[in-house]
């Protein structure tokens, strides 16, 4: 993982990022989308209806999403001002 | 009724323990010791305190009520604090590193900084007090229904809006004195009894376990109604959902006790962290509770009255003690969300209203200036809680207010990610956009049909926008303010050391500065 983190450029980070929070905000908020969903029971996952399912999944998926970039933050050593400062 | 009554009792006292003894423990006397803490908070804290200023006592009653009366509405509020909340996260480094080099307090000031004008400051500042002051009211009035049902219904609403305002202000007695360090340690305890032990009884309940009148195999079953978006089909218009969400993201940290939590934490690392750990506290918090909600639209007596379906739900589950503990729990999320308006209000006041440019106010002038503000501002409200109460037009100036605040919300983000734009555009902005969204939500409290249900807080805001973008293409930025928001841009991109307060000038980190303490300490 720490490789994996390390191997990877500032802009494919960011790009990543902003994929990410981008598809959730699409997924939630462009009408089509979140009228293709209206009323949905089928099929139901994890007991839950598919509408319901499918505002608890984007809502995991950034949350999971923010925490691997934290991650991938904290393995590069980026999170850390004084670590920053001093070229560790 | 004595058990429930028995239950606040103890949480009080807890409370008040908590701040005596994190009273003795408080250090300095700086100002930003008393409005951000010193910035000496840990992720947990931070966290913990961010979801205490986010949900309101009313998420029990009011976003309780939408999933058990209208099924998967209640979950637009899952959808908008993820977003939301998980934007904190693109600026966290900005915004913390502005604030450690220039002690920077509120939100008001970053924005006064970035455009160099007191007007952007004051403009923004008195757009988020006003925001605020409503919910405090309804937060207060809520207390009162909260305290009938603690009473059993015994005592009638007006007693016990008379109680329930008297206990919250006594709470406020330490929030003034003790600024914002007695409130990020009682937010700690607050919330895991608000939001902790309520997910913990709802998922309690979602197994279907001993008496529970739900269980998640019913959430399945439910009529085909409950799972319809607004909009699809019914009286909104198919832009009804968008506008709620993306006013509820925009609005994130427009809300003045949002973005201070910025200011409140020890690091860049420590916004982050937080900003993890609030999307995964209040997300599990929210779902459960949504889901507890919705699985209840069959139960007849949560169906009768949907927004007290919490209390009706533990009541048929565990009797008297269980009732208690919903009384706590939204009794601890309210606690929680008055204090985080209150103690940002009045600092806001006093660091972005009354100070002025060229002369700025002692340490001692603007704590004396900041507690008197949010003395003023809770007596003003209780005032209008008992004179407004049972008054429906205070909802709406609630509703108001939300379309108000994120006005604020184009200076900031633009300020914040994008060089351009200046400081007439933004002030002008922000006084359009406001008049426009109060007067647009004034006529359509709800929806304007016309434009398939946009409301009027987004109408507002694309006025906004268009006048922060045509005064900038108009009047530009002359060389010398280029030069400035450059080097306000240069600040952002270097790491930056924690300021004590009057200091204002950036400071880079020297290396092996032992003034840097600990990255990761809590406190």
């Amino acid at each position: 993982m720490r490789e994996f983190a390390r191997s990877l450029t500032p802009r494919s980070i960011m790009t990543g990022s902003i994929v990410l929070y981008a598809v959730v905000l699409v997924m939630v908020l462009f009408p089509p989308a979140y009228m293709s969903v209206s009323g949905m029971r089928n099929p139901v996952i994890l007991g839950l209806p598919f509408v319901v399912f499918y505002y608890i999944f984007n809502a995991a998926l950034l949350g999971v999403g923010l925490t691997v970039l934290y991650r991938i933050e904290d393995l590069r050593g980026e999170l850390d001002e004084r670590r920053i400062q001093e070229g560790e | 009724m004595v058990v429930s009554l028995g239950m606040l009792t103890v949480f009080y006292l807890i409370v008040i323990g908590i701040l005596y003894t994190t009273r003795r423990k408080a250090a300095t006397k700086s100002f930003s010791e008393y409005a951000v803490g010193g910035r000496a908070y840990g992720p947990w804290f931070v966290a913990m305190s961010y979801v205490n200023s986010w949900w309101p006592g009313s998420t029990f009653i009011a976003f309780f009520g939408m999933a058990a009366g209208a099924g998967i509405f209640g979950f637009y509020g899952l959808a908008y604090s993820t977003l939301g909340v998980g934007l904190m996260y693109f600026l966290a480094t900005r915004a913390w590193r502005w604030g450690a080099a220039y002690d920077l307090q509120s939100q008001p000031d970053l924005l006064g900084k970035r455009f160099d004008s007191h007007a952007v400051r004051v403009i923004s500042s008195v757009v988020g007090v006003i925001a605020v002051f409503p919910w405090v009211v309804l937060g207060m009035q809520a207390l009162g229904e909260l305290f009938h049902v603690a009473s059993g219904g015994t005592w009638s609403i007006a007693v016990s809006l008379v109680v329930g305002i008297a206990v919250i202000v006594i709470r406020q007695i330490w929030t003034v004195n003790m600024g914002m360090r007695g409130l990020i340690m009682t937010d700690m305890f607050q919330g895991v009894v608000a939001y902790g032990l309520s997910t913990l009884i709802g998922v309690i309940m979602l197994t279907g376990m001993g008496n529970s009148p739900i269980s998640l195999s019913k959430l399945a079953t439910i009529p085909e109604q409950f799972l319809r978006i607004p909009g699809d089909g019914g009286s909104y218009g198919p832009l009804y959902w968008f506008a709620l969400i993306f006013t509820g993201v925009i609005g994130a940290l427009c809300w003045p006790m949002s973005f201070q939590r910025i200011y409140t934490a020890s690091s860049v690392r420590a916004v982050k962290a937080s900003t993890t750990r609030t999307m995964l506290i209040s997300g599990v918090f929210y779902t459960v509770l949504m889901l507890v909600g919705m699985a209840a639209v069959t139960v007849p007596e949560v169906a009768a009255d949907p927004q007290g379906g919490w209390f009706t739900l533990l009541d048929q589950f565990g009797g008297t003690w269980l009732t208690g503990l919903a009384v706590v729990t939204v009794f601890a999320a309210a606690m929680g969300h008055i204090d985080g308006s209150v103690q940002v209000s009045g600092l806001q006041i006093a660091n972005d209203i009354v100070q002025r440019p060229g002369k700025p106010l002692s340490d001692r002038q603007l704590t004396y200036i900041a507690k008197g503000s949010m003395a003023g501002f809770m007596l003003l409200a209780t005032v209008v809680a008992f004179t407004t109460f049972n008054m429906t037009r205070l909802q709406l100036l609630a509703q108001i207010s939300y379309q108000l605040v994120v006005q604020i919300s184009v200076p900031l983000f633009l300020g914040i990610f994008w060089r351009g734009g200046n400081k007439y555009g933004a002030a002008a902005g922000m006084v359009f956009g406001s008049l426009v969204a109060s007067i647009m939500t004034f006529f359509f409290p709800d929806d304007i049909p016309a434009l398939g249900s946009l409301t009027g807080g987004i109408v507002g805001l694309a006025v906004n926008l268009v006048v922060y973008l045509v005064v900038y293409a108009v009047m530009g930025q002359g060389e010398e303010e280029r030069e400035r928001v450059a080097q306000f841009f240069e600040v952002a991109q270097h790491p930056t050391r924690r300021l004590g307060a009057a200091v204002a000038e950036p400071v880079l980190v020297a290396s092996g500065a032992d003034e840097l303490r600990d990255e990761d300490s809590e406190l």
